[in-house]
């Protein structure tokens, strides 16, 4: 068999559905192969956080704050819900430098027009009855938002269809065809296909993928490992995160760090025990989520007889830089990028139009070239 | 209601110590070795509950601790399942809904566990039923160091099931037989009260999380052995979530180890010989049974295929006929070709439609009737309790036949990992004579690959086992060819019945997923919650799959494969955080 698109699409996370419904509704002739099914990787493996906070200045922060905007109107715009709301975050700190960087990243948001603050201890106190605030000097909030992971991946998979995009599950693609510099073809195990265009947005997959063509971009991935509760009554009023979380994993062969909100069925979703690993799995492990359940309860020690139901796992790509990389492959040039976000649900409803628009062979009004492959040739 | 004794019972019909606790703060008599949802029935509650979403009431249904739908606030702590919870004296056991209290921690959680945190041993069975038990003393007994894990107090599993008012003698004898060799062979440790709540690869062997008042937290296993089960197969029919609609097992569980009686009224409907048993259970304990619904036909089950699989089965033909002879006396309505439509009610069951069904099971309600009755016992036979071998990665099968998807096995046993063994009813429903020969086989093939056993040994210890297998084999294959439920017994829930009873997710929610463009049983997980909730699909899974098929046996066979497996993740039982945090290494 050997069907032509305009546009291949390697992945079936956000990023990909996400393209594939800002093409599609541009009249382009899409097909999206999945491996596994969709959100098999870190998008379905998310808190469903629309992060604001910890952006960096400049282009991140700009994608970030529209994003968060966009999001407001985007369930309207795909015709499905996926349980939006605003949620406040609060980054829980406990070391003075921490809570230098933290004033000075609250009054840039606030700058900016994002709602945020610096709470005291009593302050957190009253903002989550429950904490045990006695290690913080004190908590940066900032208001952001939520949603159901999956109803929003699936909110872009049927907007998507709609405008006429195929999305195959359970078709790995084994390898990229290249000629003359040009990819021609996409291997699946029982399939080939041609498309003018190829976008790989695999996220820990993606350099596997590309390795086919004989690109080599640096993804690494951490495995990370999250807990989810029974329902309860209301106990939690945002999502409450640890300042020193980045310096916590950090080159750490394992670290918890502590993440968790309530969900809108009344589950605490507790993030993350994180794995350095060669090897992408998905498979929880017998440390982490002890691990998980120890750090949780000295954060809220009265929560102690709340029943853990679940967990999962998940690889979560980075590149060495700890920068995005959204762009034309280096050497093929109908091939193009896009994987290791930044604040992924919030910078998704922008960034998959700037790419639909790039890759249609426009100019959009963002510059994007910051985040270059070509940067690790 | 408590079972009053005939004269003519056995020892144990004497009640043990009665003690006082505390329902909704009324005082109330108990017994020792009572469950919290035991004393419920015999207090006539049969509300445990009421749902978070839809303030649903709900009671008593799997009754082994499966379902997690009997949950009730005991001693302040809430979400605690009824029916594996022992009474104790001054116990206060809340079924209203009340203020979830908040409490810290105690202190002196770790230091009141006994035992070291980490064990290590040769061979690790999971489950102490009759596969389980012949798994851990075959191994044990070539010198094997085996750890035989169970979540019940005692060891037998669901089917050396005790006290019984009215034991089956041999039962017994084999039961106490099969005890004592556990605790006379030095090289097997057996831990009871012990939940496994995850299993993990490790090197070349295996770790195994538990949580248990003597256990340890991890234990360390070169080879794993998987005999975990079956449970009853839950059958979605509008009411089937109110009080008074249970399980065969849980009917079983109250009548033979609770000395309950699990209703006054009783309509049994199901497929296969649970049911039937359960039924001259309910007879001799006193209920009125007010029919007895078999979905099979009478003239399927008088084909002459079946005599050679009947041949040498003496022990299990004699209790069938002395169960219909039973009913027969009492003058009980047995109809073939049968089966539920309906429970009505409000508060509980207080009605129950029947209706004929056709070749395929699909209900003709043109005849169906509608009979006064509190109780509704299912027994549709029962599915494989899978958890681990699907959540170990091994490869699995779609066979209807012996419950739906079980793990791909070697003649030994084994699956598709290498030194992970999983035998009896958790890897395929077929009774506990095939369950004990399937066991023992691993036990010995474990104990080869150890080097505890020569190839010589094994292969004299198997040849007796291989006929005994051959012929529990077609025995099983028997009840299989003749109880596998037809496609229309999963067509009775309509678009507001509820399907995952946990998250309380209704039919219709799984169709509006499904034509959303969710393609397999987890990503209709993802979008509707259903599975996401406390028994982790155990429930709902069959029946979410069974929804969305459509055609005959054979496409709905191939959509049931593609529709696959939901995800199992640890804790494979819901852990409080403290426990889970006891456990934690230091890293």
């Amino acid at each position: 068999m050997n069907q032509h698109y305009d546009h291949i699409i390697v992945g079936g996370g956000f990023a990909g559905l996400a393209i594939a419904y800002h093409l599609a509704r541009r009249g382009a002739a899409v097909l999206l192969l999945e491996a596994e099914r969709i959100g098999y990787g870190a998008s379905g493996a998310c808190a469903g956080r629309a992060q604001v906070s910890e952006s960096h200045r400049g282009l991140h922060m700009r994608l970030t704050l529209d994003g968060l905007a966009r999001l407001e109107t985007l369930e309207a715009e795909l015709g499905r819900e996926f349980e939006w709301r605003r949620l406040g975050n609060i980054m829980l700190i406990e070391q003075e430098r921490h809570w230098q960087w933290w004033s000075e990243q609250v009054a840039y948001l606030q700058q900016l027009g994002a709602s945020a603050a610096m709470l005291s201890p009593e302050e957190l106190r009253q903002a989550e009855p429950l904490l045990n605030v006695e290690r913080f000097l004190g908590g940066a909030w900032c208001l952001e938002g939520h949603l159901n992971p999956f109803k929003f991946m699936h909110a872009y998979a049927s907007a998507a269809r709609k405008h006429g995009a195929v999305i195959r599950q359970h078709a790995r693609v084994v390898g990229l065809v290249s000629h003359k510099g040009r990819l021609i073809a996409v291997k699946t195990a029982h399939n080939r296909f041609a498309a003018d265009g190829v976008i790989i947005t695999a996220g820990a997959w993606t350099g596997q993928v590309l390795q086919t063509a004989g690109v080599h971009l640096p993804v690494q991935f951490t495995h990370a490992e999250a807990v989810i509760s029974e329902p309860l009554p209301r106990v939690l009023h945002h999502h409450i995160g640890l300042a020193d979380f980045y310096e916590t994993i950090h080159n750490a062969s394992r670290a918890v760090s502590i993440g968790v909100a309530q969900q809108q069925n009344g589950s605490l979703l507790v993030t993350e025990a994180v794995e350095m690993t060669e090897r992408i799995h998905r498979a929880n492990s017998a440390w982490g989520i002890p691990a998980i359940a120890r750090d949780l309860l000295a954060l809220f020690p009265a929560l102690a007889d709340v029943r853990m139901v679940r967990a999962w796992a998940s690889p979560s790509p980075f590149l060495p830089d700890e920068q995005p990389a959204i762009g034309w492959v280096p050497g093929l040039e109908n091939c193009f990028v896009a994987t290791c976000f930044h604040n992924t649900i919030t910078t998704i409803p922008i960034l998959s139009e700037l790419i639909a628009e790039t890759v249609l062979g426009g100019q959009p009004e963002i510059d994007m070239s910051p985040f270059n492959p070509a940067r690790f040739q | 209601m408590r079972i009053s004794f005939p004269a003519s019972s056995t020892s144990s019909s004497e009640r043990s110590r009665a003690i006082t606790i505390f329902v909704d703060g009324q005082p109330v008599i108990a017994y020792e070795g009572e469950t919290v949802a035991a004393v419920l029935l015999a207090e006539t509650r049969r509300t445990f509950r009421r749902t978070p979403g839809r303030n649903e009431p709900r009671g008593l249904f799997c009754g082994i601790g499966v379902c997690y739908d009997c949950l009730v606030t005991v001693n302040g702590q809430a979400n605690v399942r009824a029916c594996q919870t022992p009474v104790v004296e001054g116990m206060r056991v809340t079924t209203e809904e009340t203020q979830r209290q908040w409490r810290q921690p105690a202190s002196s959680a770790r230091a009141e566990r006994g035992g070291q945190a980490d064990l290590y041993v040769e061979a690790a069975v999971v489950g102490a039923g009759p596969a389980g038990l012949e798994a851990a003393i075959a191994a044990a007994g070539a010198s094997v160091r085996v750890a035989l894990l169970d979540s019940a107090s005692q060891l037998g599993g669901q089917y050396f099931k005790g006290p019984d008012w009215q034991p089956v003698p041999q039962q017994d004898a084999e039961a106490a037989a099969l005890f004592a060799r556990v605790r006379d062979i030095p090289t097997l440790q057996h831990f009871v009260k012990t939940q496994v709540w995850g299993a993990f690869p490790e090197g070349d062997g295996w770790l195994l999380t538990l949580d248990g008042p003597s256990a340890p937290f991890r234990i360390h296993t070169q080879t794993l052995i998987l005999a975990t089960g079956a449970y009853d197969r839950p059958i979605a029919f509008p009411g089937w979530t109110l009080p008074g609609v249970m399980t065969a097992g849980a009917a079983q569980t109250l009548l033979k180890s609770q000395n309950i009686l699990p209703g006054k009224r009783v309509v049994v409907a199901g497929a296969g010989p649970l049911h039937w048993v359960v039924a001259a259970q309910l007879v001799r304990a006193g209920a009125e049974v007010v029919a007895v619904l078999e979905a099979v036909p009478r003239a399927r089950f008088l084909h002459p295929k079946h005599i050679p699989a009947l041949w040498r089965q003496w022990q299990r033909l004699r209790e069938g006929w002395e169960a219909w002879r039973a009913l027969r006396r009492a003058d009980v309505t047995m109809r073939f070709g049968w089966g539920v439509l309906r429970a009505h009610g409000h508060e509980q069951v207080e009605a129950v439609t029947i209706t004929p069904l056709d070749e395929q099971w699909t209900p003709q309600p043109g005849r169906a009737e509608t009979v006064p009755a509190d109780t509704v016992v299912i027994g549709y036979g029962f599915l494989p309790a899978n958890q681990l071998t699907r959540l170990l990665g091994c490869e699995h099968e779609y066979s209807p036949r012996r419950g739906g998807w079980i793990p791909r096995r070697d003649a030994w046993m084994q699956t598709s990992l290498p030194g992970l063994f999983a035998v009896g009813d958790g890897a395929g429903v077929g009774g506990a004579a095939l369950a004990r020969i399937e066991g023992a086989l691993a036990g010995l093939y474990a104990a080869h690959l150890l080097g505890r056993l020569s190839k010589e040994d094994l292969h004299r210890a198997e040849t007796s086992l291989r006929r005994r297998l051959r012929r529990e084999q077609r025995f099983a294959t028997m009840l299989g060819d003749l109880f596998t439920p037809g496609p229309g017994l999963y067509t009775l829930a309509d678009e507001t019945t509820i399907i995952c009873r946990c998250e309380e997710v209704r039919l219709g929610d799984i169709q509006r997923a499904r034509a959303a463009g969710a393609e397999t049983l987890n990503e209709i997980k993802g979008l509707t919650r259903a599975g996401m909730g406390n028994c982790q699909g155990r429930i709902c899974g069959d029946l979410m799959a069974h929804a969305l098929v459509s055609g005959d046996v054979a496409t709905q066979e191939q959509q049931l494969r593609n529709l696959g497996m939901l995800s199992v993740r640890p804790p494979i039982h819901p852990l409080t955080v403290e426990t889970l945090a006891e456990a934690a290494e230091d890293m």
